[in-house]
C-alpha cells in the first residue's frame, strides 16, 4: 500500500524538483518579458539613435520618422521577446507535467532547449577579450536612462544565473527521475 | 472528529465503560462542547476566556500572526485538539524551531494522553468529557500539529483514497469552503495554500480538509514533515482503536482499574458490539449522527436527546459568583484550564516556546486568584 524503498521516496523526490524547477522557468520567464519591455521603454533616444532613419529616408519629419523606428523596433522586439518567454512556458509547462505525472509519454525537446539556455547563460558571461584597438580601460561608459550599468550588470548576471541553475536542476531530476521509474519498473517485474 | 464521535459514539463508549445514562450524557455533551468553547461564547457567558477550547474561523481569521497570537492559537489547539504525542521527540538536521513545531505533532500513545486521563481521574463528569475528546482527536488528527505550520502540517498533491478492495483514486480537492465533499467522486475541500508559514491555513489537519474526520476513510499522503515518505492512515482502524480506548479510560476513571497505560484496549465491554461497531465506523458517509444515536440508544434503552450548546448556559450565567464553579458549566471551564495548564507547562518545560511561558499547575486555585487579580485591574480575561 505505502512504498517507502528507498527508489520511491527518492522518485518522488525528484519529481518534485522537476515541478518546482519547471515554476522557476515559468516565473523567470515573466521576468525575462518584463525586464525586456521595461528596457526598451526606458531606451527610446538609444534605440533611436542605433537604427539611425532620418527624414530624407522616409519623406516624414525628423520627429516621426523617430517614432516610426521607434515602433517598429518595439514590434520586432517584442515578438522576440514573446517567443522567448512562450519557449520559458513550454520548458516549465512540460516540467510541471512530467513532475506531477501527468505527461504521456517521456518528451525531451524541452530538456533540450532548457540545456541549450542553461549553456548560452554559461557562455554569454565569459569575457572574449578585447575589441581591435580598443582596450578595457578606454572603452566609453554606457549611459541610458536605465541609470548605473554596473548594478544593471549584477542584477541580469544574478537572474542569468537562477534561469541556469533552474535549468541544471531540471535536468538532474529530469534524468534521475527517468532512471528511478526504469528501476522500480524493473523490480516490478522482476 | 465530529459530533457523531465526540457526542453519541462518546455517550455509547461511556455507557459500556459502566456509566449510567446521565452521567453518560453529561460526558458526551462536555466532550462535544470542547468543540463549542470558544472566547466569544465565554465572553457571552461573562466566563473567563482564557478557558477557551476552541477558536470559530472569525476569531481565527481576525488572530495576528505574531508571537503571542501563535502561542495562544497554540495553547488551544495543541492543548484540547492536537495532543504532542512526544515533546522529547528527536530529529536530527534542522533548526531548533523546526524541531520544536515537530515535536507538536499529535499521535495517540504518547506521554501526554496518559497525564490528561489521571489529571481528570476523580474530577467529575465535565473532565471526563474533555479527557474523552482529547483521547479521541490523538486518534483521528495523528501526524498533524496543533500550531500554524507550513513545514509541517503541508500536504501536496500526493494524495490518494484507498478503498476496502485495495484499489487506489486521486483525491481532487477544491477550496470553496461551502461546497460539499463529494464522495462518489473523491472530491474533497481543504484550506487554501499559503507560503507562509504561520498562516492559520495551516493549522491542524486543514490541509487535508475534513478527511481525518471521516471515519470510514482510508488515505494515504506525503506529509511535509514526512521527508517524501508515504503515510497511511487508516481511520476505520484508528476510530475503533479510539473507541476502545475510551471504554478503558473511562472504567479508569470510574475507578475500575488502579492505573491507566496506554497502549491498552477495552476487550470485555466492548466484545458483543464489535460488528456493530465496526460496520458504524465503516459506513460510506460524511455523517454518523444517526447511527451512534441509534447504537446508543439502543445500549442504554434510553433517548439521547439531540446536542443543545445552550443546555447549561442560563444556569451558569444565573449562579451566584461563589455558586458558579458548582455548575455544570463552571465544571468545565475548570476542567478546560487545568487541562490547558498541564499542556502549556509540559510544552514550557520540554524547552519548547511555541506555546509561550507558564506558570506552574497548581492550576484552579492560583489561576483564578490571578484572574480575580486582573479584574480588579481592569483586565478582562
Amino acid at each position: 500500500m505505502e512504498d517507502n524503498s528507498r527508489e520511491a521516496i527518492n522518485l518522488r523526490r525528484s519529481l518534485n524538483n522537476l515541478t518546482m524547477s519547471g515554476l522557476a522557468m515559468i516565473i523567470l520567464g515573466i521576468w525575462t518579458a518584463v525586464q525586456a519591455v521595461v528596457r526598451a521603454l526606458l531606451s527610446r533616444e538609444q534605440v533611436v539613435n542605433f537604427i539611425g532613419f532620418s527624414a530624407e529616408d522616409t519623406g516624414l519629419t525628423q520627429q516621426q520618422t523617430d517614432d516610426l523606428a521607434y515602433i517598429v523596433f518595439l514590434l520586432a522586439f517584442s515578438f522576440v521577446f514573446v517567443v522567448i518567454f512562450l519557449i520559458h512556458v513550454y520548458i516549465g509547462l512540460n516540467a510541471v507535467r512530467e513532475g506531477r505525472g501527468k505527461a504521456r509519454r517521456k518528451k525531451k525537446l524541452y530538456l533540450i532547449i532548457a540545456a541549450l539556455i542553461a549553456l548560452s547563460n554559461i557562455t554569454g558571461h565569459i569575457p572574449v577579450g578585447e575589441a581591435e584597438g580598443v582596450t578595457m580601460e578606454e572603452a566609453p561608459e554606457e549611459e541610458t536612462d536605465l541609470g548605473d550599468m554596473n548594478e544593471n550588470k549584477v542584477i541580469t548576471f544574478v537572474m542569468d544565473l537562477t534561469v541556469t541553475l533552474a535549468c541544471i536542476d531540471m535536468l538532474y531530476a529530469a534524468g534521475r527521475s527517468r532512471m528511478l521509474k526504469k528501476k522500480i519498473e524493473r523490480e516490478a517485474e522482476g | 472528529m465530529q459530533k457523531d464521535f465526540h457526542y453519541y459514539a462518546t455517550y455509547a463508549a461511556a455507557f459500556l465503560a459502566g456509566y449510567d445514562h446521565e452521567d453518560s450524557l453529561r460526558i458526551a455533551y462536555c466532550a462535544q462542547f470542547v468543540d463549542e468553547c470558544s472566547a466569544s461564547l465565554l465572553r457571552k457567558l461573562k466566563a473567563p476566556r482564557i478557558a477557551a477550547t476552541t477558536q470559530l474561523q472569525l476569531e481565527l481569521m481576525d488572530a495576528n500572526s505574531d508571537i503571542l497570537s501563535l502561542q495562544d492559537i497554540t495553547r488551544i489547539w495543541a492543548s484540547f485538539h492536537f495532543l504532542p504525542r512526544d515533546l522529547y521527540a528527536v530529529r536530527g538536521g534542522c533548526t531548533r524551531h523546526y524541531r520544536s513545531k515537530f515535536r507538536l505533532i499529535c499521535g495517540p500513545n504518547g506521554d501526554m494522553i496518559k497525564r490528561t486521563v489521571e489529571l481528570s481521574r476523580n474530577k467529575g463528569a465535565e473532565a471526563t468529557g474533555i479527557a474523552m475528546h482529547v483521547l479521541a482527536d490523538t486518534w483521528a488528527h495523528a501526524n498533524f500539529a496543533g500550531t500554524p505550520s507550513l513545514a509541517i502540517n503541508n500536504t501536496d498533491y500526493h494524495f490518494y483514497e484507498i478503498f476496502p478492495d485495495g484499489s487506489e483514486k486521486l483525491i481532487r480537492f477544491n477550496h470553496n469552503p461551502i461546497s460539499k465533499d463529494d464522495l462518489e467522486k473523491s472530491a474533497y475541500t481543504n484550506s487554501l495554500y499559503q507560503s507562509n508559514e504561520n498562516s492559520i491555513m495551516n493549522l491542524g489537519h486543514g490541509r487535508a480538509g475534513h478527511l481525518p474526520d471521516y471515519s470510514f476513510c482510508k488515505f494515504k499522503y506525503l506529509p511535509a514533515w514526512g521527508g517524501y515518505k508515504e503515510l497511511v492512515k487508516d481511520n476505520p482502524s484508528d476510530y475503533n482503536h479510539a473507541f476502545r480506548q475510551m471504554v478503558y479510560a473511562m472504567r479508569y476513571l470510574r475507578g475500575e482499574e488502579k492505573s491507566f497505560y496506554v497502549g491498552i484496549y477495552d476487550k470485555t465491554a466492548v466484545q458483543d458490539h464489535e460488528e456493530e461497531i465496526d460496520s458504524i465506523i465503516r459506513k460510506r458517509r460524511t455523517d454518523a449522527e444517526a447511527d451512534w444515536k441509534a447504537f446508543g440508544e439502543k445500549l442504554s434503552g434510553r433517548e439521547i436527546p439531540d446536542y443543545d450548546i445552550n443546555a447549561f448556559q442560563q444556569e451558569y450565567m444565573d449562579a451566584a459568583e461563589e455558586e458558579k464553579d458548582n455548575t455544570v458549566l463552571g465544571r468545565f471551564i475548570n476542567a478546560a484550564i487545568a487541562q490547558k495548564s498541564m499542556v502549556t507547562s509540559c510544552i514550557y518545560r520540554s524547552k519548547n516556546m511555541l506555546a509561550g511561558y507558564t506558570i506552574d499547575p497548581r492550576p484552579t486555585e492560583q489561576i483564578k486568584a490571578f484572574l480575580k487579580s486582573a479584574k480588579i485591574g481592569g483586565e478582562d480575561l
